[in-house]
């Protein structure tokens, strides 16, 4: 047979198969699926060219009639057969996930790390893990207690942020993003892309606004319109958490900039907690997809939370009828270990900040294998890494692990749920 | 010198668990449960919706406070569905009424400790 | 559309508990609820409608539900029915003036969908409800639920549903999220099963007032407070 000619047969082969698929009534299909299998199987051996031509035109003839039966089966829809079951297979789909981990050196020139933790802006908690320790540093405890504070706004108009003088002292660069739904969006008049999650129909939009752009500049022609959205169309205010980052350490202007709002300072709030003989996963720093005798990822994570929601790793009194969880193997059992978390309005630069402070401290011999870092952004915010669309369908996680190696290797995961691009 | 390392893996769309905050709402208020009453109670109603065959998955109860009722539950994620509807149409225990309500369901652990709809300020 | 919708919370003549049923729903995450008046016409002679208030003055009921001449529907925001014939269930999609048509859950359906009632109800933007308080409260009318409402979904494809609770009591209130998993059991995809409690019911809502500007004129912003559901039988 030649080379040609069996790719050909094979291509017609999945095509005839795919269109089978898509009878809608169970009988139909499956007798299609069997008649095409067993045809191809009946004409294995047939090596006689003309035959095969003839047996090709005929196959491409049955394609267009398949097709043509599905399109009528499809105007008269098909009750679905007690066979089939109560689409129990619908039944075990679960909405899709991304997990994308990402090993490197601290060092190295691929390391992305820095990007990672700036691109992911609005983070709300972060917990830090530190195995085979009873009490954190002092400078990483400084690090964690003198987060930033932020500010609480409450019923802040849109449009204050956009004023000449906010514009001139708050904003440096950025944007506004406003995830609207439709009816807000059609009275906003502003103009807006339909959100990539809820296309068809269209039922919450996204309104991006440059707020550095030429246009944008106070009293130029994209300013007055925006401003005009805001104030006049729609009225848009809400309760706004806000906090600035300044390179220079100059005082921040937002609190005098907002004085005439209801506003409330806020320090992030700190918590920490001591374990004791803590079950710890086995981590090899070159082995992030967990095949030789190491820990995989996703186990790690789940280790992680289980160490957050503190599941107990004793052994239960009801012999394994609550639970069947336990700690990942390889094991070891450490004799203490300190969680640390940390919530309220972080800013990435922070977060920066607190790495740099853990790659002195692992380097301290004494303190740990390794030290994870988990940063959770805000479930609701309608971006999460960059400017990439974030959507809640039933949950809106987006958060990422950093796991820090003496060696100063790390691993990242970045998880996202449903609704979300691929992170960078 | 460098060491030349550079690795990226996505896994897509794996999750082998999913994991669900829940809470008991009880007509008696002051009723107590044990964990082992807790599980026992889930496990009837998903037989009593489904059958020995569908109810045929394992979960996990991971932790249970018994002074909040509060449990966070590990199913596979095949079985995600039917736990949690088997939860919702449950509505006796003990001859009184009782409802599960649940807060979170998730794919990842981790985030269950991190819901910002649950941030306090101080 | 995220805003929740249970468009069906029964009414009772207990005000507290009906105090506790909008809280636990708000608590749980509607935004929008509907109070449902039940009426049950008899087969022959006339009875009184409630009134959306308590203090209720009567009036009389018109042999078939026709809004616009009636006055006494006026008061209510939506209006749904639950037929009980197939007659009744045709001329329900076909030609009645109402916003929601509610499918039987307590019983075994008593006629089939057919395709072509279902489909004019779709393209006349009625929705079909779906009440799930029944399932909870007892396994005989889970199985009515679970197959009446699938048999429903085979039909309109898992558009055009709404899911709502149809109780009293706080404790057979379920959260937005549990119902739309729920929805799947009807066989609505995940999309649908959110929609049929959110974008369905604000359907359902623009439906009533467009049908009540077109006969009284534009209303007022108005807070949607009452809906009606009659159950005519034997005509």
């Amino acid at each position: 047979m030649a080379s040609s000619s069996r790719s050909q047969i094979l291509a017609l082969y999945r095509m005839l198969m795919r269109e089978s698929n898509k009878f809608p009534s169970y009988n139909f299909r499956n007798y299609a699926i069997r008649r095409v299998k067993d045809g191809f199987r009946e004409n294995k051996h047939v090596d006689n060219p003309k035959k095969m031509d003839q047996l090709l035109s005929d196959a491409r003839e049955s394609l267009a009639l398949i097709r043509r039966q599905v399109s009528v089966g499809k105007m008269y829809g098909a009750q679905r057969t007690i066979v089939e079951g109560l689409g129990s297979r619908h039944l075990e789909k679960t909405p899709r996930t991304l997990l994308v981990c990402e090993r490197s050196h601290l060092d190295h020139e691929d390391a992305r790390l820095g990007r990672h933790v700036e691109q992911h802006s609005f983070n709300h908690q972060l917990s830090l893990l530190v195995p085979g320790c009873d009490r954190l540093p002092a400078e990483l405890d400084a690090a964690l207690k003198g987060m930033r504070s932020f500010l609480l706004v409450r019923d802040l108009p849109l449009a204050r942020l956009l004023e000449e003088d906010f514009i001139d002292q708050a904003v440096h660069k950025g944007k506004l993003v406003l995830s609207v739904d439709k009816d807000t969006y059609e009275v906003l008049g502003l103009e807006g892309k339909p959100s990539q999650y809820q296309r068809r129909p269209a039922g919450r939009y996204v309104v991006s606004v440059d707020l550095k752009d030429k246009t944008m500049s106070p009293g130029g022609r994209g300013h007055q319109r925006v401003l005009k959205a805001l104030t006049e169309h729609t009225p848009l205010s809400c309760d706004l958490l806000l906090s600035q980052h300044l390179p220079g350490g100059e005082s921040p202007a937002l609190q005098s900039l907002l004085s005439n709002h209801k506003l409330s300072e806020h320090r992030p709030r700190v918590s920490s907690r001591v374990m004791t003989s803590l079950p710890c996963p086995t981590l090899m720093t070159s082995d992030l997809q967990g095949e030789r005798q190491s820990c995989d990822p996703q186990s790690f994570l789940e280790w992680l939370g289980a160490v957050d929601v503190g599941v107990s790793f004793e052994e239960d009194r009801s012999g394994g009828y609550l639970s069947s969880y336990e700690c990942p193997q390889p094991q070891t059992v450490v004799d203490a270990a300190v969680r640390c978390g940390v919530s309220g309005l972080l800013l990435p630069e922070d977060i920066y900040g607190l790495v740099d402070v853990l790659r002195r401290s692992v380097l301290e011999p004494k303190l740990a294998p390794w030290l994870a870092l988990t940063v959770h952004g805000f479930q609701d915010s309608p971006v999460s890494w960059g400017t990439a669309e974030h959507g809640f369908l039933s949950g809106g996680e987006n958060f990422y692990t950093l796991v820090l190696f003496q060696n100063l290797d790390y691993w990242i995961c970045m998880a996202t749920g449903s609704h979300d691009a691929c992170p960078p | 010198m460098q060491p030349a390392i550079f690795e990226r893996v996505v896994v897509k769309n794996s999750p082998v668990y999913q994991y669900m905050k829940v809470s008991l709402v009880l007509e008696h208020v002051q009723t107590k449960l044990t964990a082992v009453e807790l599980k026992h109670l889930i496990t009837t109603g998903l037989k009593s919706l489904y059958g020995e065959v569908g109810a045929a998955f394992p979960f996990d109860l991971l932790t249970f406070e018994e002074d909040t009722l509060t449990a966070v539950l590990r199913v596979y994620s095949r079985g995600l569905v039917r736990l949690w509807s088997s939860l919702t149409l449950l509505g006796f225990f003990q001859q009184q009424r009782c409802a599960f309500r649940v807060l979170q369901v998730s794919p990842y652990l981790l985030s269950l400790t991190g819901n910002s709809r649950d941030l306090t300020l101080d | 559309m995220s805003l929740f919708m249970d468009l069906n919370l029964s009414w009772t003549t207990d005000k507290r508990r009906l105090q506790t049923l909008l809280e636990t729903a708000a608590h749980l995450g509607f935004s929008t609820v509907a109070i449902n008046y039940t009426y049950e016409a008899p087969s022959k002679g006339k009875k009184e409608i409630p009134k959306p208030t308590p203090v209720s003055q009567l009036v009389e009921q018109l042999p078939i539900v026709q809004r616009h001449n009636a006055a006494e529907y006026k008061a209510y925001d939506l209006l749904a029915v639950q037929p009980t014939t197939e007659k009744l269930f045709h001329a329900a999609c076909m030609t009645f003036d109402v916003d929601i048509i509610c499918i039987t859950v307590t019983e075994r359906l008593p006629f089939f969908f057919k395709r072509a009632p279902v489909n004019g109800a779709r393209e006349r933007g009625v929705m079909f409800e779906v009440c799930y308080a029944a399932a909870i409260r007892d396994s005989t009318m889970r199985r009515y639920t679970l197959t009446n409402a699938t048999s429903l979904v085979e039909r309109c494809a898992g558009k055009n549903v709404l899911i709502s609770s149809g109780t009293d009591k706080p404790l057979e209130l379920r959260g937005p999220y549990d119902i739309s998993n729920l929805a799947q059991l009807f066989g609505m995809s995940d999309v649908d099963a959110k929609d049929g409690v959110s974008s369905n019911g604000r359907s359902v809502l623009l439906h009533a007032d467009t049908v009540s500007m077109a006969t009284d004129g534009p209303p007022a912003a108005k807070k949607l407070k009452t809906a009606a559901t009659a159950a005519p039988s034997g005509l």
